[in-house]
């Protein structure tokens, strides 16, 4: 082979050497190619300790990395060119193996410093995302702290043993809006300076026992108010912090305590007994209207069961109602008797209302003696009232059944002997009728008359006087029947035609109050008839709540001036015998219609006849 | 009359008695009229009736000792006078005593007239009704 392609292949072996990475590797091949190129010549690696028989090439760079290269076989055939060539190609493997050894080195060092890279990077991030996650916690209880509607001191005491030390270091919103100073006028005052007078109360003591001893301090309310601040009343926890600190959370309860006041002022002053009381039955709380209904003291009521207040013979129905409160229902309107310190007893009513998860009972007591005093008045009252009526009944009636009597037995008593007159009369005018003459009959005759009258008007003026006091029993009558029956029974003669023009309705009245009514107007209108075609026409109407009836005639009418005059008893227009008239009959008629309700008028002229009118309430008489 | 038998007549007014006995002459009634001067009085006179009872009893109401009604409840309760057919004859019209002598079965009821004459007219319907009708034999 020659040099020149040796060299080139030497070179190109070198390059590819040069590639490799692992020094085995490349002495290897190195040995394997420089094998390959010489016949029969080999060559081995011989390390430093080793002798060697063969020839040695040694080059001073490669003693520390493989020995020397022992050149093996037929060594006298190469060339000194070659010898030359082959120490050239050492020296580059010298090369290449340091150069790759240092790459090696680089490598590993490269390695090395990203593996530390990477675990510093993983520790950076894990580093980072804790904190991460701490700042996030801190920002949560930042917020919650600045939201927080409960204010928020925070004080360090520098000097445990000075209770003048505590500094405030931290507070939040509420705290500002609570007291209305803001943080940066207080930050880092004592608390002596930003609230003087809370020393007087004790309160700088305590939180210093708070920082000191580690247990915590409540305080349920604290009145305080000073140059800054006006008077409010505050809660407040005090908890001791790490540090040396203490915080102090704390509320306004002005307004709590405002309306626990006033609740407590209704409970107060109430008039009515308010009390609260346990299902064991006794009381709980009272309020001081008890006392003074009952003289007995807080305490008194209190120390034994409230069943021991209660009347004896109140006892059952009260425990009876306990029960029933205490099955949840609640108890209104109940009445009993309790007894006043002094013993005396006075009646109470009672409304109750149960609070079963409590098992407490809230009652409302109102003092009814007086009330029921009253009522007791007010019945013996009514009892008596209605005592007096009936005996002012019984007498009225007495009276008028007296009367009725005495009117009765007048007017018998008056009437026999009259009857015996006018028989006596009769007869005398019938037996002695030989021995009188025309004068003495006509005597006999007057005296006939009188007794007459008389009998008629003792008749006259006992129905007038049993009017209103003599009641019979209102029935429905058929005034068109009745009409008629009295038109009959007046027998009117045959100059007189009567007609009923309308028709008349049933009405509910007394039957012999209508029958005298209608009996007197008509047998006036016949008896005072001065014409022979005498007509009395009888009618009927309706006028709003009332009827309206008249009897009217084609008679010698009456003179307006005399239009009232002659409803009044005993008044009659003509002298008594032309007419034979009692003069009671108009002033009956007034007298039951007025009872009635009605109304009765005359509209009438001389010569005009008349018309007799009367009204009855259609609601019934 | 159709009994021959007395008329008795309670009646306490003389004036009365006198009218009752000349209308009954008037229209010819020849019974004997017994005059009792009130229910005390009629009583008597009844139970002295051995055997034979007044045919008719004409009663006034109003009389002193005892009155009509009280007469009347006593006789209707009796068992043989009971049978006794009784007018009142009257001054009364009022209607509780009309309702006590229907109650106690009086067979009629007349009030007695101020006039004579009408007077003669009540005794006569009286005596042509009782001439009419029937009455037990009294014994």
């Amino acid at each position: 082979m020659d040099t020149a392609h040796l060299e080139h292949d030497i070179f190109l072996l070198m390059l590819n050497l040069s590639q490799l990475k692992a020094p085995y590797r490349i002495r290897e091949l190195f040995l394997e190619a420089m094998n390959s190129f010489w016949a029969g010549v080999s060559f081995r690696f011989v390390p430093i300790s080793e002798t060697s028989d063969s020839e040695l090439i040694e080059v001073a760079t490669i003693r520390y990395l493989f020995g020397r290269i022992s050149v093996e076989g037929n060594a006298q055939s190469l060339t000194s060119a070659e010898r030359a060539l082959i120490r050239n190609a050492v020296s580059m493997l010298a090369i290449v193996l340091e150069t790759s050894a240092q790459a090696k080195l680089l490598a590993d060092e490269n390695l090395r410093l990203d593996l530390m890279v990477q675990e510093r990077t993983l520790e950076l991030e894990h580093e980072t995302q804790a904190h991460q996650e701490a700042k996030a916690k801190i920002l949560q209880y930042a917020d919650i702290v600045g939201k927080m509607q409960i204010g928020l001191h925070v004080y360090h005491l520098e000097d445990l043993d000075d209770d003048r030390t505590l500094r405030l270091v931290a507070a939040n919103a509420a705290a500002a809006d609570i007291t209305g100073l803001p943080l940066h006028e207080i930050l880092g005052k004592t608390l002596d300076e930003t609230f003087p007078h809370l020393r007087a109360h004790g309160i700088p003591q305590h939180y210093a026992r708070v920082v000191r001893t580690g247990c915590p301090y409540n305080l349920e309310s604290l009145p305080y108010g000073d140059d800054h601040l006006k008077p409010m009343f505050f809660s407040m926890k005090a908890v001791p912090i790490a540090g040396q600190c203490v915080a102090v959370l704390f509320e306004d309860i002005t307004a709590r305590k405002k309306a626990e006041e006033e609740s407590n002022r209704l409970f107060n002053f109430s008039v009515d007994m308010l009390a609260i009381a346990g299902f064991d039955g006794m009381f709980k709380q009272l309020n001081p209207a008890w006392q003074q209904t009952f003289d007995w003291t807080d305490d008194e009521l209190r120390q034994v069961p409230w069943i021991e207040f209660v009347h004896p013979d109140d006892q059952q129905a009260t425990l009876a109602a306990g029960e029933q409160l205490r099955l949840g229902e609640p108890v209104t309107g109940f009445e009993n008797r309790y007894r006043c310190k002094d013993g005396s007893y006075r009646w109470i009513s009672w409304n109750s209302f149960p609070l079963l998860e409590d098992q407490t009972i809230f009652a409302v007591a109102r003092d009814i003696t007086e009330k029921r005093r009253i009522e007791a008045e007010l019945r013996d009252l009514n009892a008596d009232l209605e005592r007096r009526v009936s005996e002012r009944t019984a007498a009225l009636k007495a009276a008028n059944t007296e009367l009725e009597s005495f009117a009765y037995v007048v007017s018998h008593d008056l009437k026999a002997p009259l009857r015996g007159i006018g028989h006596l009369a009769q007869w005398l005018s019938q037996d002695y009728a030989a021995v009188l003459d025309p004068k003495g009959q006509e005597m006999l005759a007057m005296l006939s008359g009188r007794v007459k009258r008389l009998d008629a008007l003792i008749d006259g003026v006992l129905q007038y006087s049993r009017i209103g006091r003599m009641h019979e029993t209102a029935v429905p009558i058929d005034l068109q029947a009745l009409i008629q029956e009295i038109i009959d029974l007046l027998a009117p003669p045959d100059t007189i035609t009567i007609d009923i023009v309308t028709a008349f309705p049933t009405i509910v009245a007394e039957k012999p109050r209508l029958i005298q009514v209608f009996q007197n107007l008509l047998s006036n209108a016949i008896k005072f008839m001065d014409k022979s075609d005498g007509r009395i026409w009888l009618s009927c109407e309706e006028r709003g709540e009332a009827w309206v009836f008249h009897v009217a005639d084609n008679g010698p009418g009456i003179e307006p001036q005399y239009h009232e005059r002659i409803f009044h008893i005993f008044q009659t227009l003509a002298p008594r015998d032309t007419y034979e008239s009692t003069g009671i009959g108009l002033a009956l008629v007034k007298k039951i219609v007025e009872y009635y309700g009605g109304t009765i008028w005359v509209e009438s002229a001389p010569e005009q006849g008349s018309v007799f009118s009367f009204t009855l309430p259609k609601s019934g008489v | 009359m159709k009994s021959k038998r007395p008329i008795l007549l309670v009646e306490d007014d003389t004036v009365d008695v006198l009218t009752i006995k000349r209308s009954l002459q008037e229209i010819h009634v020849t019974n004997y009229v017994e005059v009792a001067e009130n229910g005390e009085d009629a009583l008597r006179k009844l139970r002295a009736y051995t055997y034979e009872h007044p045919c008719l009893i004409l009663l006034d109401l109003n009389m002193p000792r005892m009155g009509g009604i009280e007469f009347l409840t006593i006789i209707k309760h009796d068992e043989v006078f009971k049978r006794i057919p009784v007018v009142v004859l009257t001054t009364s019209s009022d209607e509780q005593d009309k309702i006590e002598s229907f109650n106690l079965g009086v067979a009629g009821y007349m009030i007695k007239p101020v006039d004579y004459q009408q007077f003669v007219e009540v005794v006569k319907t009286i005596n042509l009704y009782w001439t009419l009708s029937e009455v037990p034999n009294g014994e």
